[in-house]
């Protein structure tokens, strides 16, 4: 066998790390980027004639059209490609790039697009204003107010449909409150989330009267979502001056309680620990009492444990959590498909009583409710009452009329995600308030530097 | 014969068209991007709202980034803290475990029964996607993690310990993944160093009488400095591109801060955040990591290299010049 010479192999390694070196910030911050971005999933041919690409994170828009929507419309339903990105962290990354693009053969006609970030897309010139593909304000006059915000630009052009309402409220699981809070009567529970202070002793209650072993919320951020999408300024103001709202310090300010005071398990949601503690029994294993819910979380997100076992209790703010917005693209091949299907699926009472038939969804639209009321047509997420006095569907009617969602902005995916590691380091004492707060615009600035600290 | 020699001649020009599909793509996917990216650092280069807003800024992001313009904060050398310290508590375990198993493993009189199924095994990790792994340990050591557990059951952590909350525990956890996925591969490396080396220089030591740790240090350790630094090179080369993991392990929820308390963010991470924000920014970390990795090559090489053969280098020059004159 043949030794390489010490200089050679120097030689040779030089070599490889110079190109290494010179590689060092475009190759591995790409090969990182595709071990973890997943691949998009293609359903039907794109290069057919007459091909509709319809973008989505996950299956659920597929999911209504491949039912809802191809029942109704067979014919425009066989031309729809369906994009599926594999999960929500790509999917601006992958959205930007080709709607840059729009001689792709992928590039979208319509695509859903998630209220933390709605805003960024409606504001930008990659969307059609509905009313230019023949929606009118009649169409959308049975929608929330507050949807109909979100899916607008800062000047009040509707871009973006929402099929959801998702007004925000407490799931209490009622084995669990019988022992701990000694009812299940739904407005008795309910008087115990009626502020936040009521929601603090109510966590002590639970933890003294069950030793530790069951606790109100699995995490002190089952608050955030309630406190942070019922905010009255946004994070910055008209100037790009970085505003914080007072429920921002109120939020900090409880979490720490929470977290001191030992009232919850410091979990972060959708975590191992977090789901865990959905099926606990309270006493030989841990478990937490309520969760921070809303209609899809109850009926996707829940786990078998809750079923029948479920007292809903509305939020001590009316807020909302998630839903999606469709929207065409300015490069869309076949406006007349798009706001048929945008009609269809988020305006028409139709077809959003079968959508709510189909995957009990709480529709974005007060006439189709209604209907769904009187008919008695139970959706699946009334499996989950607790009490047959309960109705899923009438339990949310009323709880999404005074959500005010002005208050969101392009980057609050991105800002609500900086706040969480200053939540945090506050709460577990790492940082006092004032340097949280400051640390928080600090980073905002850092992200977005055209936002500005003052 | 006239023939054979012409053929020669014509070997030596294929041989420049078969590395040139190596270099066409160095240029091409490599090094315009290289350049691209300090062209890019001297520019304002942010999105907004699907809309790219650009303007020359001169030093303006370096100034920036290093907390030199009024209201910046340097946040990118608290992210070169982070990634060095991981990096290390994660190399230095990592040279000295793969250097253990490469001698134990090659030592002929020793003979470990089965070397190639250990050889496997500790490769294994490293074939597993660093999404799994992540994973795979974040639910081991959460809070109520089995691991966790155990260790508290027995009394070793503390009732209220937190890996995700403590940031050694978060930084102490990253590393022992990046160990455990590459001290395999190390370790191989290392044989294959070790093996390199001629047996007759170990027969020698022992007929002279020399212990198993004389022979360690004096023939083992200087032969194999090469790949030692070979390995050390790309080693801190990945290491300061530590992106993968620390971005997956303990993060807020779109994985733009390592938590605790922004403790476990490197700078991979941090280019990643800005790019979707701020471009000119981005780049001008980028710059920045590509200062600080050539730097620390060049430290190696300098520190590592081999000495004698420079000085040996030195000396002929100067009789070069000495005979020249």
């Amino acid at each position: 066998m043949r030794t390489i010479s010490r200089r050679d192999f120097l030689r040779g390694s030089a070599a490889v790390a110079a190109s290494s070196i010179a590689a060092s910030m475009f190759v591995v911050p790409a090969l990182a980027e595709e071990e973890t971005e997943p691949e998009n999933t293609v359903t039907g041919d794109a290069s057919a004639d007459g091909a509709f690409v319809v973008w989505g994170w996950n299956d659920d828009i597929k999911t209504i059209l491949d039912t809802v929507f191809a029942e109704a419309y067979p014919d425009e339903y066989s031309r729809i490609v369906f994009v599926n990105t594999g999960g929500s962290d790509y999917y601006q990354t992958k959205l930007d790039a080709v709607l840059e693009d729009p001689s792709n053969e992928l590039y979208p006609d319509l695509m859903g697009l998630e209220v933390d970030y709605v805003q960024k897309y409606t504001n930008s010139d990659w969307l059609l204003n509905v009313a230019d593909i023949g929606i009118t304000d009649d169409d959308m006059a049975n929608m929330y107010q507050y949807n109909v915000d979100l899916g607008s630009d800062y000047d009040g052009n509707v871009k973006a449909l929402f099929w959801q309402a998702t007004p925000g409220c407490y799931a209490v699981r009622a084995d669990l409150a019988e022992t701990y809070l000694g009812t299940t009567d739904p407005d008795e529970i309910a008087a115990k989330f009626a502020d936040l202070d009521t929601i603090l002793e109510t966590a002590r209650e639970v933890n003294e009267a069950s030793g530790g072993t069951c606790k109100l919320f699995s995490g002190y951020d089952e608050i955030k979502r309630s406190l942070m999408n019922s905010r009255e300024v946004g994070f910055y103001d008209e100037n790009d001056v970085i505003t914080l709202d007072e429920n921002i310090t109120t939020y900090l300010e409880t979490a720490k309680t929470l977290y001191d005071e030992e009232l919850t398990y410091n979990t972060s949601q959708w975590s191992a620990d977090w789901y865990a503690n959905m099926d606990g029994d309270g006493t030989e294993s841990n478990a937490a009492l309520a969760y921070f819910g809303c209609p899809w979380f109850v009926y996707w997100s829940l786990s078998s444990t809750w079923q029948g076992q479920t007292i809903l209790v509305p939020a001590q703010e009316q807020c909302f959590w998630g839903g999606t917005g469709l929207a065409a693209t300015a490069g869309c091949s076949d406006t007349e498909l798009a706001a048929l299907i945008m009609q269809y699926l988020a305006c028409d009472t139709e077809g959003m009583v079968a959508i709510n038939a189909q995957n009990s969804d709480y529709v974005n639209n007060t006439e189709a409710i209604a209907q769904i009321i009187e008919s008695g047509a139970s959706a699946d997420g009334n499996g989950y009452m607790y009490s047959a006095d309960q109705n899923f569907i009438e339990f949310f009617y009323d709880k999404a009329d005074a959500i005010d969602a002005s208050t969101v902005t392009a980057e609050d995916q991105t800002i609500l995600s900086l706040l969480d590691t200053e939540c945090q380091a506050y709460a577990t004492g790492e940082k006092d308030l004032d340097t949280a707060l400051a640390d928080l615009k600090a980073s905002i600035h850092d992200t977005y530097s055209y936002l500005s600290v003052e | 014969m006239k023939k054979k020699k012409k053929k020669k001649v014509t070997y030596g020009k294929y041989g420049y068209l078969f590395i040139a599909p190596f270099f066409i793509t160095y240029l091409i996917f490599q090094l315009y991007p290289l350049i691209s990216t300090f062209y890019y650092s001297t520019l304002s280069y942010y999105k907004r709202n699907g809309r790219e807003v650009i303007s020359f800024a001169g030093i303006q992001n370096f100034l920036n980034i290093f907390g030199l313009a009024a209201g910046e904060r340097a946040y990118v050398l608290q992210y070169l803290k982070n990634t060095l310290v991981m990096w290390g508590c994660n190399f230095v375990p990592q040279i000295l475990i793969s250097l253990l198993m490469a001698v134990w493993l090659t030592d002929t009189k020793v003979k470990i029964k089965g070397t190639g199924a250990i050889k496997v095994i500790i490769y294994l990790p490293s074939v597993i996607t660093a999404a799994s792994v992540s994973v795979l340990f974040k639910n081991l050591f959460s809070q109520y993690g089995p691991i966790t557990l155990a260790l508290k059951s027995i009394g070793l952590l503390s009732e209220n310990f937190d890996f995700m909350s403590s940031v050694a525990g978060s930084r102490g956890l990253i590393s022992l993944i990046l160990w455990w996925m590459w001290y395999g591969n190390t370790s191989i490396l290392l044989i294959s160093g070790v093996l390199g080396i001629d047996p007759g220089l170990y027969e020698a030591a022992d007929i002279d009488g020399a212990g198993g740790w004389k022979k360690f240090t004096d023939i083992t350790l200087p032969l194999l400095k090469p790949i030692m630094l070979y390995t050390l090179v790309t080693s801190a080369i990945g290491g300061l591109q530590m992106y993968d993991i620390p971005a997956l392990f303990n993060v807020t929820e779109t994985g733009l801060k390592g938590l605790p308390n922004d403790m476990t963010t490197t700078m991979a991470m941090y280019i990643m955040r800005l790019y979707n924000s701020d471009v000119g920014k981005a780049a001008a970390v980028s710059v920045f990591l590509f200062v600080i990795t050539l730097a620390v090559s060049l430290l190696l090489f300098f520190f590592m290299g081999d000495k004698e053969e420079r000085k040996l280098k030195k000396l002929e020059k100067q009789r070069r010049k000495a005979g020249a004159k």
